[in-house]
């Protein structure tokens, strides 16, 4: 198991400096950022001078040298628009978009498997076939657009819930959270659900073809030969086999959640660092690219190493010391 | 063991059939037979012959598209075609219990030994989990698993095929039924494994006076083993008997050839007979007796529906033109 | 029995069902409507001479005093909305398509590379194809147009970046068990030449599982596509996809003209559920292991 975690971590190092190489390089090499961030009337010494504040005038290995130095020290660099260190504006953020997500992934599953059951069970019913095609609904409905007619219906219209921001937070172990006050709830519902659509639809989908493939299969017809009852057979022989794809595809969706966040948050007005980010593009603020890049990509890992331990705990067949 | 008047079982009439898109296959099409307490049954038929369907058919764990249209299967004069599910659960696992063939796919990957064990012993009797893991690590013990203490908590793929194929028989005997089917459960085995298998599961049934279907396609498997026989084709049984009966005077041309197709000591040096033909297929099947296009003795009367009918052995048969003389019969298929 | 070619039991198989016959059906309108459709719209909504303010902000259903219908209303310049998404829709389905096709001309063909020189080279764009499968599509292209800035062939590109790997991917998991095949071997015994090997087996191999991918492909760069234009990092103010529209239609939303964002909001779900549709028909009848 330690061993695991440690050859698991120094995967994850190699991947974040070839990582930090490339978005750096791409980052830096197009796009000027002293356009958009020295007043056009300045003269050209200012010009200079902020130029070589910011460490722009050195050769880009240089840069990414003095990069790589700074960020072994936790440090990614001062966002040129806020003037405050990137690393922080992002952490600032990330529980706003953590919550989101988590809770969208929540609503998918919580949701998602009894339906995919339900589905799964009675494929030719009119349940299930309800249901298959909803689920392709989900899946085409762009999550823009459905975050759009959710504040339509539900906030113009019928003017149930909020529309924008996080409404009252309090802390929790030093982070702020919505999930704790009813006006903090009420603000996370709309945003939850538009991210936990298309995962919805997904594992929906997901758990619907895993029952279907693993009914057939003789040890479901042992465990009925061995007379248990209906809901065990369903609850422990066919949910422990179709967990193990579901698992996997939650991992790999939380990362994709957290990348379109920045779709949800921009429309909720959530502040989470999904809209940082979008701010930061517009106006080519770097530092904040770049560490944006590289704290998601280090959740993604945290997130992949967790999956490959719940994996080997739920199927007895992979064993953590062999990966 | 209860009073020889009752039987332990009694299959009336039993039809299974598969609605395919390309027809409607007659699996297993009006078996019949009796089990009376302690008593060992061999069905043997080549595969196709609906010798598995008519085992998954008594247990009612026949899936669409298959279905058991007509019959009755009485299990100590409880009729189980028409029970509701919760009856019949309270049966399964219970008072009749099956080996699957495969103990690989059987046993679920994903589960514990211990798991898969207690639950059954748990969906029948009112006892806690450690009374329900103790009975599980005597059955384990019984069927010879060494240490089952310990591999108790093992998962399936740690245990090697034999050792699997015993946890399944040890699942069978859990709750001591009346009745065990056992469906080929030795064919992924090797033969010494196979034969160790085969009387130690005869052992048990006879010490507890359980009663025990074994389904196989292999005639020679039954000789040592069972009381009586039913040979299948193609979804009936065309012939049924005491076993020595059914070895020594069978009187159907098919039972003929399945006993002269194999090697024994009698014909060292001679050419095994062979069937001709093959396996018809169900789908295709016409009226009338399904074996006569592979049988030498066949003629006009065999378009039509052989009746069963008992002949002086003590056996019943399903043939308008019973071998007489089986070895003369085996005798001439080796020359033609 | 009967001999049916493969490709006419391709279309019986697929025509068996009616869900499948329908999206391809309104999949086949919509390209009609994209492509044919803006001979017959009410207006060229781009063009300043043929619109009104004074028809500004009309609800779907008015009508001018010039008698012109506007079914889906109009924006806040006076511009018919359905001549609009009639624009649109011709400018996202370029895109999509456009992009969803390099995709797999890029991704087959770095996959083929990689099956054809093997060792070291096969490695080292797995290594890079792994690389870009571990992020999102969606973060790719984000990043992709945060450095190269808006534009048409600028979001094409971003969605090629974004998605080649997959189609790398197929090619090269069916190169791996088309290597194990006998038939190649023989192929091999008789000396075919390399580039035989790989277009006489390994690409008509993977045709099936490309087919169905790109079809889902081209929905998912359509929609991509939309997200990006609408969060303003994607195509400029000059081509109006329907990703813009939505998105200037999101300031109205608060004023109850739901209209402007919800239209072209069904007619980019429309588009799209109807390619994922024919892609899950493609993918039943072109997978026989999915059913028996």
């Amino acid at each position: 198991m330690l061993v695991f975690l440690i050859r698991r971590l120094l995967q994850s190092a190699v991947v974040l400096l070839v990582m930090s190489l490339v978005v750096f390089t791409g980052v830096f090499a197009i796009g000027n950022p002293v356009d958009s961030l020295i007043n056009p009337e300045a003269t050209e010494q200012q010009r200079e001078k902020t130029i070589s504040q910011l460490g722009l005038d050195k050769p880009l290995h240089e840069q990414y040298f003095i990069f790589l130095q700074n960020a072994v020290k936790g440090e990614l660099g001062t966002s040129f628009v806020h003037n405050r260190p990137a690393i922080k504006l992002i952490l600032e953020r990330l529980p706003a978009t953590l919550e989101l997500t988590i809770s969208a992934l929540f609503i998918a599953i919580l949701f998602g498997i009894p339906l995919g059951l339900a589905a799964g069970l009675n494929p030719d019913g009119l349940i299930g076939r309800t249901i298959s095609s909803g689920s392709i609904l989900f899946f085409s409905v762009p999550t823009f657009w459905a975050g759009l007619m959710l504040i339509m219906v539900f906030s113009v219209q019928l003017n149930w819930l909020p529309t924008t921001g996080r409404g009252e937070t309090v802390d929790l172990w030093g982070f702020r959270t919505s999930l704790l006050t009813l006006d903090g709830l009420r603000h996370l519902i709309l945003p939850a659900v538009n991210l936990g659509l298309y995962p919805l639809a997904l594992i929906i989908r997901l758990t619907a073809s895993g029952v279907q493939e693993t009914m057939p299969l003789e040890f479901m017809k042992f465990a009925r030969a061995k007379g248990l009852r209906k809901s065990r057979i369903i609850s422990v022989h066919l949910m422990k086999n179709i967990l193990i794809p579901i698992v996997t595809v939650i991992g790999l969706q939380f990362s994709v959640l957290l990348a379109f966040a920045v779709v949800t948050e921009t429309i909720f007005a959530w502040p989470g660092m999904g809209r940082l980010i979008i701010e930061s593009i517009n106006l080519l603020d770097r530092p904040v690219i770049v560490a944006y890049l590289l704290v998601v990509v280090t959740v993604f890992m945290v997130v992949n190493i967790l999956v490959d331990i719940v994996y080997s705990y739920l199927d007895p067949r992979i064993r953590i010391g062999s990966m | 063991m209860t009073s020889q008047g009752e039987p332990a079982l009694s299959v009336k009439g039993l039809k299974t059939h598969f609605f395919t898109k390309a027809g409607v296959a007659r699996a297993v099409d009006g078996v019949s037979f009796e089990l009376v307490p302690g008593e060992i049954l061999g069905i043997v038929g080549e595969s196709g012959s609906g010798k598995s369907v008519t085992g998954m058919s008594i247990m009612g764990l026949v899936d669409p598209p298959g279905r058991v249209v007509e019959g009755s299967v009485r299990l100590a004069g409880k009729e189980l075609i028409t029970a509701t599910e919760e009856d019949r659960r309270q049966l399964l696992g219970n008072r009749i219990a099956m080996i699957f063939q495969e103990a690989t796919t059987a046993l679920n990957p994903v589960l514990s030994i211990d798991t898969q064990m207690i639950e059954a012993v748990k969906a029948h009797q009112d006892v806690s989990t450690r009374q329900a893991r103790k009975i599980a690590i005597r059955a384990l013990q019984v069927v010879g698993i060494p240490s089952a203490e310990e591999r108790i908590k093992s998962y399936p793929h740690e245990f090697s095929g034999g050792m699997r194929q015993r946890v399944l028989i040890a699942t069978a005997l859990l709750n001591e039924p009346d009745i065990i089917i056992a469906d080929e459960p030795t064919t992924a085995l090797d033969v010494t494994i196979q034969a160790q298998i085969l009387s130690e599961t005869q052992k048990l049934c006879r010490e507890r006076g359980t009663s025990l279907i074994w389904i196989t396609h292999d005639l020679t498997v039954v000789a040592g083993l069972v009381d009586k026989v039913c040979v299948m084709y193609a979804g009936k049984i065309v012939e049924r008997g005491p076993v020595d009966v059914i070895l020594d005077r069978p009187k159907h041309p098919y039972t003929v050839g399945l006993i002269g197709s194999i090697p024994s000591m009698n014909t060292r040096g001679k050419r095994l007979s062979q069937i001709p033909g093959m396996t018809p297929s169900l789908l295709t099947l016409k009226p009338g007796c399904a074996f006569r296009d592979r049988c030498l003795r066949a003629d006009e009367r065999c378009l039509q529906d052989p009746p069963e009918t008992w002949t002086g052995d003590g056996s019943a048969v399903r043939c308008f033109h019973p071998v007489e003389h089986p070895a003369k019969v085996l005798e001439e298929s080796r020359r033609s | 029995m009967e001999y049916t070619s493969p490709w006419r039991q391709f279309v019986e198989n697929f025509t068996s069902r009616k869900s499948a016959v329908i999206s391809l059906a309104v999949l086949f309108l919509i390209f009609v409507a994209a492509f044919v459709g803006p001979y017959f719209t009410l207006q060229d909504p781009y063009d300043l001479a043929q619109i009104s303010i004074l028809d500004s902000s009309l609800p779907p259903g008015s009508t001018d005093m010039a008698g012109n219908t506007f079914w889906l209303g109009t924006d806040d310049q006076g511009r018919d909305l359905l001549s609009a998404i009639i624009y649109g829709l011709r400018i996202s389905l370029v895109v999509g398509v456009v992009s969803g096709l390099m995709a797999v001309v890029v991704g087959v063909g770095i996959g083929i590379i990689g099956a054809y020189f093997g060792g070291r080279i096969d490695s080292l764009i797995m290594r890079v194809v792994d690389l870009f499968l571990g992020f999102p599509s969606f973060l790719i292209a984000l990043i992709c147009l945060a450095v190269l800035g808006r534009g048409v062939e600028k979001v094409v590109l971003a969605l090629v970046l974004s998605q080649w790997a997959t189609f790398a991917r197929i090619v090269r998991g069916v190169a791996v068990v088309e290597r194990e095949k006998e038939y190649i071997d023989s192929a091999r015994g008789l000396v075919l030449p390399r580039h035989r090997i790989i277009f006489g087996h390994l690409l008509p191999n993977c045709l099936p599982p490309l087919i169905v991918v790109a079809t889902m492909n081209v929905a998912f760069s359509i929609t991509l596509e939309a997200s990006l234009s609408f969060l303003g990092v994607g195509l400029p103010i000059t081509e109006p996809s329907l990703g813009l529209l939505i998105a200037n239609g999101y300031e109205y939303i608060l004023t109850g003209k739901y209209w402007l964002s919800f239209y072209p909001g069904i007619a980019l779900l429309i588009t799209v559920m109807s390619l994922n549709l024919v892609a899950d028909h493609l993918r039943r009848v072109l997978n026989p292991r999915l059913e028996t």
